[in-house]
Formats: structure tokens, C-alpha cells, sequence
């Protein structure tokens, strides 16, 4: 009997610590849909002295809420916020492979936040605005932002703008100065330079040049780079992707070559193919590499008070190396618009979304911040904030950026449906493995295509 | 006599090497399986670079302890740990009490469909996380409670009960019946039966289901990254993956974060490491 009256005890005891734990600590947000008709169905009655008080969800790719984009984003969130004292913001934000992964939960139950973290270009953007997920957005509001010619292009789809960019990506050779230097190197300006500098770093137990394979977007993008300095013109490749006729050119069977020939002479870290984006990093930052490929945004490194400092100091950027015999100069870039926010076209707070996204991207707050405190390029101009008191690194990555003279505006993995992307990627990843010969490469990446366009 | 004398030298012989050949193995399995956990421990206490150094292993010279109080004071430790102490806790709780109740209710009692229960409630086993996350995310805000820990308790006693109560099943099958006849006898009734007579004996199966649970469902990270949003409830697996990413370039700190959170399920496992072991080999095997 006892035993009866303890165990009855103990089941009331986890079920009221759970219920009361478990109480939604906000019920006006999670039971969005009622409380909407119900703001709806009193707005008439509304006084119009007082505003209804919203709450707007954001998703956000930055855990860091702290630093970097994370606190910038968090900072013109809250200047928003003092500006129109009744919206209020829940931000969640989770690291990239579970973001994309919960983003897709949110699609899937036709529950987005109102606003949320959106990659532009066909590849990412084209199911968000298939599903009917994303608000139109009045490209004429926009007008005055600066934005350089191609950002909005990487986030319009039929001709309908679907979101905003925030980041200008471009591939840039990082270097450590110090590192060069001691061995005699100069920076590396052509493919044979960064073989020839390969021979005496690996002899000397340095790594060369630092990429990661496992994350396989910057090994299609590194290829991509070689076949630009073959075909010379920053449409071509694109171009033959969206038709699937990239077998049929021998400009980039002979980038593709042109890629073996550095993986055959050990130019990347003997490990690659199975480094993560932060293994391959580390190698760089922790002075294990002399030389790393990546994207302009990681210009961030000089800066970066957790890179030990003697490294910190010496890292420089240059352009993408130039292929001995092909006409490509190291000033055709291979740019994109990766990164930018959309908002939900269901969204009960449509209006005030849309408001506080183009309030984040702000020239006079987000291109200010975002280039003075190293976090991005931004997508738009920004000369009017340059400070005269850039670091190297920063004056090199503008320099690259500024004598660019053309750019392919997206890069190839994302140019058609996620499930090429993911395909695409995976099968770069083989090619540099030689698993797949480059004939064979491009004859598959053309059979992509027309799965694809099938879809 | 002779002949007997070297027969048993040799057989002798025979078990002194079939003994050591099981120790080689052993030992080899043991070093193999600590090894990524000294690995981690050895570095977050090494400098950042040293990550790279050439040899397996480094001596920390000195131990470099700030390493671990930034990875308390930054990584949000105490709250992610009191969350899933919570969550999981609670989880426990209700996968053990269900699992003896219902452990007893197919293995002793006799009713209409019992196999075919006990065979849908094990079917349980087989279904992958991942299959429901879209469907639990929807039923689970049409009942108001994502981002709450119910959110992740419910499922967290839907995937562990399968493998508690085969395993309790197992256990019971085990017991005599006729102790509880006695206690019938003596005016016993059958809560009094479960809760007096039955947990007692069937203590280190209980601790296996207890500890299953609890290993399972520590480091989970799918379903709470589904179903939770804000960092009120956010459990300890977050804290790794949103640390590695802030501190992509620390990788001693981010070591640090991984040995802070993996301690406990570590002392659990000690402390009832020979429970475990009992309650496997009478349990789920022999049943």
C-alpha cells in the first residue's frame, strides 16, 4: 500500500515538474496561426494610438551571437527594434549542417520564421521559391543601396526578387608572408610557381597549399577558378553547365587537367580529401601550411585575436594563380552571392519583416560594419567606408576586388537544383580523387545536367 | 602415470596460451577504445598547434588549464548540462517505471494479444530517428510544446522503451514464479508484487535500462536541433557544436568542451559499469 501511495507520488511529481517546466514559455509565438486571426479579427477595434506588439522569428546560420556576423546581426536587429519599440525578435540560430537540415523541417511543415538566413542562386533558392516560401521582395526599394550589378540577379528567379545578399564571395590564395619568406618563395603568381614552391615546402615537412575536400563546394570551386583562367571568359563554363555540353570543350577538359596536375604534385595537404573546413583552416592559421584557398570572407584571420599572433600578422591575400599557356589573367574572378535573408511570404508580420531585412542591410549599417569590422564583403559599395586604417589583408582582398575585370557571378555547383549541387560536388570530389577521369568527369557532369533539367 | 603427467602439462600449457591470446585481445580492444578519449583529454590540455605536432601524443608543458575554464565560462555548460540533467533525467524516470510495469505485464500476466504487443512495442527498435522528425514536429506544435522538453522527453521514452522493455522482459522471464506465488499467498497485491517483490531482484537490468537510456540519449543532438529553438532548453550537445564554430580556430578549447561534456555519461558508466555488465549478460542475452 505504501509502495502504491510512493509510486503514485512519484508519476504526479515527474508529470507536474514536466508540465510546469514544460509551460511555452511563449505562447503568443508557438500558437502563431490563432493569435494572428485573432490580431486580425480586432485590428478593426485596434485604438490607433496603441500598435499591436509583434514578434518576428529569425533564423540565423551564426551560433557566434557574440562576435562577428553574429553580433552585427544581433546589433541591427536591436536598432531596429529601438526604432519601432513594438516588434520584438526571437532569433534561433544553429550551425550550418543542422540549419540547413531544421530549415528544411520548416518547409516541409509550411511553419518558416518570418525571416531567416537564405543562400541565393538557383541551386539553393529555387525550392524556397517553388514551395511559395518566399515573400517578393520590390527590387525598386532598393534602388539606393549600392548594390554592385549581379548581387540581386543571385536572388531573383523568373525575374521576381526572392531576397537580399549580404556577402560578395570570391576565391583568393591566403598566404603566410613569414613562411614564404624564410623559404625563398615568392608569391605564388602561376600554377607552376605554387608546384615549384610546393617541392621545397613538402621537403621541409610544410604543407603547401591548404583546401578542404571533405566539405567539397571549395574543391568545385577551386576547379572552377582553373578552367576561368583556361576558358577566359567567366560565362562559359556557367553557361555550358546550364545547357550540358561541357564535355563537348576542350578548354575544360584542360582546366580539369590542370587540377590533377596539382593534386599529382602534392600542391594540397596530402589529406585533403578528408579535412573539414576547420581542419584545413587550422593547417593555415596554426602555421602547419603556407598557403590556403578560400573565400574573401575569411579576410576576418587578420584580425583574429585567436589565431596565434606570429601567424595572425603574416597572413596576406593574393589572386587565384594563372596557368602557364592559358590566356585567363588573375583578374577574372570567380565571385558569387552566397549568402543573403529572405523573408516568409506567409508570414502574419510580412510588412515588419521586410522592413527590419532591409533595415539589417542597411548600406549605412551593414556595409559600414561588415567591411570596418573584417566580417564580409559586402555585396554593395563600400569605398565610402574604407578607413585608411586597413590591415594588409584587407587592403589586399580590396585590391583584388577592385582591379577585378570580370566576374562569373555565381559559381557552377549553383547553377541549377539542390540534388545537382549535392551531385556535382560529390562528383568533383571523385575527379580529384581520381575515381573518375576528367573525360569522364565532364561526361557525367553533363548526364547531371539533364537529370537536372529533368527534374 | 608419465603419460598422464605430460598430458596435463600440455593441456596446461594449451590454457596458458589461449589465456594470453585472449589478453593480447583484449587489451588491444581496450587500448583501442579509450584511446580517442586520452587523445581528446591529452590535447585540451596542449597548446593549439600542438594539435599538429607529428607524435600520437604530447606531454602538456605546462598543462595549459585555461583552456577548460574558457570552455566553462564561454561554452554555456552549467545550463546545457542542467537542461539535459533534466531532460534526460526525467526521460529516465518514465522509460524505467514503464519498463518494469510493462516488463511484468507480458512476461507474467496472461491477456487477449500480449505477443503481439510486446512485438509492436520491440518493432520500435527498428524505426530510424529520422523518419520522424517531420511527423513529430508537426503533431508536436499542433500540441503547443516544441521548444519545450517535452518536446524531446516524449520522444526520447518513445525510442528508449523498445530496448527496456526487451530487456526487462528478458530479466523477468528469469525470475521464478514462485516468489510471487508466496506473496500472492500472503495477500500481496500486484503493484505491491512489481514494486516490492520484482524491482529488488531485477535491480541490475533496471540499472542497464537506466544507463541505456541515459547513453542514448546525452549526446543526442537531431532531435533536439528539430525541435528546440530558443536557448532556454537547448541541451549539452549544442554547446559542441555551437563552440566548435565560434572557436573554429581553438581547437584545445573546443577538446576542452568535449571532455566537460562527456564526463558525466564517463562517471555513470564507471560507477555502474559492473551493473551493466550483469544486466546484459542475465538479461537480454540469456532471455
Amino acid at each position: 500500500m505504501k509502495m502504491k501511495k510512493l509510486l503514485a507520488a512519484l508519476l504526479t511529481g515527474i508529470m507536474a515538474v514536466s508540465l510546469v517546466a514544460c509551460g511555452n514559455p511563449n505562447p503568443a509565438s508557438a500558437g502563431e496561426d490563432k493569435s494572428t486571426e485573432t490580431t486580425k479579427e480586432t485590428e478593426a477595434a485596434k485604438t490607433p494610438e496603441k500598435s499591436e506588439a509583434v514578434t518576428l522569428k529569425f533564423f540565423s546560420n551564426v551560433p557566434d551571437r557574440t562576435a562577428g556576423l553574429g553580433l552585427l546581426e544581433e546589433t541591427n536587429l536591436n536598432s531596429f527594434k529601438e526604432a519601432n519599440p513594438d516588434v520584438n525578435f526571437e532569433t534561433e540560430f544553429l550551425q550550418d549542417e543542422p540549419y540547413k537540415m531544421k530549415i528544411q523541417t520548416y518547409m516541409q511543415s509550411k511553419n518558416m520564421p518570418d525571416m531567416w538566413m537564405q543562400w541565393g542562386h538557383p541551386a539553393a533558392l529555387m525550392p524556397v521559391v517553388q514551395g511559395g516560401f518566399a515573400a517578393e521582395l520590390n527590387p525598386d526599394d532598393y534602388k539606393d543601396y549600392g548594390f554592385v550589378p549581379g548581387a540581386l540577379e543571385a536572388f531573383t528567379i523568373d525575374g521576381k526578387l526572392y531576397g537580399l545578399p549580404k556577402n560578395a564571395d570570391f576565391w583568393v590564395l591566403y598566404y603566410n608572408e613569414k613562411i614564404l619568406n624564410d623559404n625563398g618563395i615568392a608569391v605564388p603568381k602561376t600554377t607552376d610557381d605554387l608546384i615549384a614552391a610546393a617541392k621545397i615546402l613538402n621537403a621541409k615537412g610544410i604543407q603547401a597549399v591548404s583546401l578542404t575536400g571533405k566539405d567539397r563546394w571549395p574543391t568545385a570551386i577551386t576547379l572552377e577558378n582553373l578552367i576561368l583562367r583556361k576558358t577566359a571568359d567567366p560565362k562559359a563554363f556557367n553557361d555550358a553547365i546550364k545547357t550540358g555540353t561541357t564535355s563537348s570543350n576542350e578548354d575544360f577538359l584542360a582546366g580539369v587537367n590542370e587540377f590533377i596536375r596539382l593534386v599529382d604534385n602534392n600542391v594540397f595537404q596530402p589529406s585533403y580529401l578528408s579535412d573539414d573546413y576547420g581542419t584545413a583552416k587550422n593547417l593555415f592559421i596554426q602555421g602547419q601550411a603556407a598557403m590556403y584557398v578560400m573565400g574573401s570572407w575569411e579576410m576576418g584571420m587578420g584580425s583574429d585575436e585567436t589565431i596565434p599572433e606570429e601567424v595572425r600578422k603574416n597572413i596576406r591575400a593574393t589572386k587565384f594563380p594563372t596557368v602557364n599557356g592559358f590566356p585567363g589573367t588573375a583578374d577574372d574572378l570567380v565571385m558569387w552571392y552566397g549568402g543573403g535573408y529572405a523573408v516568409s511570404a506567409d508570414s502574419p508580420n510580412k510588412e515588419a519583416a521586410i522592413k527590419a531585412v532591409s533595415h539589417m542591410l542597411d548600406p549605412d549599417i551593414y556595409a559600414k560594419n561588415s567591411w570596418q569590422k573584417q566580417i564580409a564583403i559586402p555585396p554593395m559599395k563600400y569605398d565610402k567606408y574604407l578607413t585608411g586604417n586597413e590591415n594588409n589583408l584587407q587592403k589586399d582582398i580590396t585590391e583584388i576586388i577592385s582591379s577585378a575585370k570580370s566576374t562569373t557571378g555565381a559559381t557552377f555547383i549553383d547553377m541549377l537544383t539542390a540534388s545537382f549541387k549535392d551531385a556535382s560536388e560529390g562528383l568533383t570530389l571523385e575527379m580529384s580523387g581520381k575515381m573518375v577521369s576528367p573525360e569522364e568527369y565532364l561526361s557525367q557532369l553533363d548526364a547531371l545536367v539533364k537529370e537536372a533539367n529533368a527534374e | 602415470m608419465t603419460n598422464t603427467h605430460t598430458l596435463n602439462k600440455t593441456a596446461k600449457q594449451k590454457k596458458l596460451i589461449i589465456k594470453s591470446i585472449m589478453w593480447a585481445i583484449m587489451s588491444l580492444f581496450a587500448v583501442l577504445q579509450f584511446f580517442p578519449l586520452i587523445w581528446v583529454t591529452n590535447f585540451s590540455l596542449t597548446k593549439d598547434s600542438d594539435v599538429f605536432t607529428s607524435g600520437i601524443l604530447k606531454v602538456p608543458d605546462p598543462p595549459e588549464w585555461q583552456n577548460y575554464s574558457l570552455a566553462w565560462v564561454n561554452g554555456n555548460i552549467l545550463k546545457y548540462t542542467i537542461n539535459s540533467m533534466f531532460v534526460v533525467g526525467t526521460t529516465i524516470l518514465i522509460v524505467a517505471v514503464l519498463s518494469l510495469i510493462l516488463g511484468y505485464a507480458f512476461t507474467r500476466m496472461k491477456w487477449k494479444f500480449a505477443n503481439a504487443w510486446l512485438t509492436f512495442i520491440l518493432i520500435g527498435m527498428m524505426i530510424p530517428i529520422h523518419t520522424t522528425l517531420l511527423p513529430n514536429f508537426l503533431i508536436f506544435r499542433q500540441f503547443n510544446i516544441l521548444d519545450t522538453p517535452l518536446a524531446l522527453i516524449i520522444p526520447y521514452v518513445a525510442f528508449s522503451m523498445p530496448l527496456g522493455v526487451f530487456i526487462m522482459t528478458g530479466f523477468m522471464r528469469s525470475i521464478p514464479r514462485e516468489l510471487e506465488e508466496a506473496a500472492v499467498m500472503d495477500g500481496c497485491g500486484v503493484m505491491r508484487i512489481i514494486f516490492q517483490i520484482i524491482l529488488p531482484i531485477t535491480k541490475s537490468a533496471m540499472v542497464t535500462i537506466i544507463v541505456m537510456t541515459f547513453i542514448n540519449n546525452w549526446n543526442e543532438f537531431i532531435m533536439g536541433a528539430t525541435f528546440l529553438s530558443s536557448v532556454m532548453w537547448k541541451t549539452l550537445p549544442f554547446a559542441v557544436y555551437e563552440f566548435s564554430s565560434q572557436y573554429v580556430s581553438r581547437y584545445s578549447v573546443q577538446f576542452a568542451v568535449m571532455v566537460l561534456s562527456a564526463l558525466p555519461s564517463l562517471i555513470v558508466y564507471i560507477c555502474l559499469n559492473e551493473q551493466i555488465a550483469k544486466g546484459v549478460t542475465f538479461g537480454a542475452v540469456k532471455g
